[in-house]
């Protein structure tokens, strides 16, 4: 049997995610030869859904969505008020969002937990930005100040909170173990969720006075 | 948990040679007639690591895996405990089985045996 092309075998393993990488090329190789494509790709699905529970916190990707969300309805009530109010206004502003935190999710999942690159934190928000202004969903002096705005508050909490990948694992203590350090205790509603909601909606009401006023 | 009861007892069972193709296909032997797809496998592998029931290390690469290094996984005590809770229900269910069956497998009917008025 052929094997498959050396740029199909280099794609495959460049689809595959690095934390588990390695074994997983070997054990296909191991199994179906040099030809391997075609159950790579049955496996990468459940790689990829397992890597993403892994590597995603539901209390981070509440927080993320919130701050992106807050600021471009922002900068959408400051610059383009009439946006708000349009029948699809809520639903354009909700394209940007979705398309970083996909993208925001994606990138830790295939983040290489050996390295550990300084700017990690603010990469992912800045490529997930770019893909949004790929097709802007909203009128550009909106999705400029937004996303300026959504990218700090974004990667102020990754330096905070980092990605559950970049993490500091102390030797033997289960990932699932360190997950638990984010419960509910540590960011307990009244402790971050609580003032972060309150500043949030206290900046949406001082730009509808200041809009209105 | 049927997966992981299936996986652990795989892992149990293969001791020091137990990594992604061994364990497949020894969960294949055990969940036969069913087909479990590898990828079921990974991501059970993964979940039963973050509940700290296996520990897991990456071995030297092997030429005949193209140079790639195998992932080994081991019981550990949480896992163990686990693995016998489940083995004792396994048990329970047996014994219930037998009790009403007689033996397990083709289960055991009282024979009809209408009585001819005479």
């Amino acid at each position: 049997m052929a094997a498959d092309a050396p740029a199909i075998a280099r794609l495959i393993a460049l689809l595959i995610p690095p934390a588990s990488r390695e074994e997983v090329l070997g054990d296909l190789r191991e199994r179906c030869g040099a030809r391997f494509a075609g159950e790579a790709l049955r496996v990468l699905p459940f790689l990829l859904l397992s890597r993403i529970r892994r590597t995603t916190d539901a209390v981070v990707f509440s927080m993320q969505a919130l701050s992106l969300l807050a600021s471009f309805v922002l900068a959408a009530a400051w610059l383009d008020g009439p946006l708000l109010a349009e029948q699809w206004g809520f639903a354009r502003i909700e394209i940007p969002v979705a398309v970083v935190l996909a993208t925001l999710v994606l990138a830790d999942a295939y983040a290489d937990p050996k390295k550990r690159p300084l700017l990690r934190p603010m990469l992912a928000p800045v490529l997930g930005m770019a893909l949004a202004f790929l097709r802007p969903a909203l009128p550009w002096p909106v999705m400029l100040w937004g996303g300026m705005l959504g990218t700090g508050l974004i990667t102020t909490l990754r330096l905070l909170i980092p990605p559950l990948a970049d993490r500091r694992q102390a030797a033997k203590i289960p990932a699932y173990w360190q997950k638990l350090e984010l419960d509910a205790r540590n960011l307990a509603a009244s402790r971050i969720l609580l003032p972060f909601a309150a500043a949030v909606f206290l900046l949406i009401a001082l730009s509808r006075w200041l809009r209105s006023g | 948990m049927q997966l992981e009861q299936l996986v652990l007892t795989a892992i149990l069972s293969l001791r020091d040679h137990a990594y992604g193709v061994t364990i497949h296909e020894k969960v294949q032997e055990l969940a036969a007639p069913k087909t479990i797809s590898a990828g079921a496998v990974y991501v059970t592998l993964d979940r039963l690591e973050d509940k700290g029931m296996v520990a897991s290390w990456l071995s030297d690469p092997t030429p005949e895996r193209g140079g790639r290094s195998k992932r080994y996984y081991r019981l550990e005590a949480l896992g163990e405990r686990a693995l016998e809770e489940s083995a004792e229900t396994a048990k329970r269910l047996l014994d219930a089985f037998t009790e009403a069956w007689g033996t397990l497998g083709k289960p055991k009917r009282p024979k009809w045996q209408p009585t001819r008025p005479r």
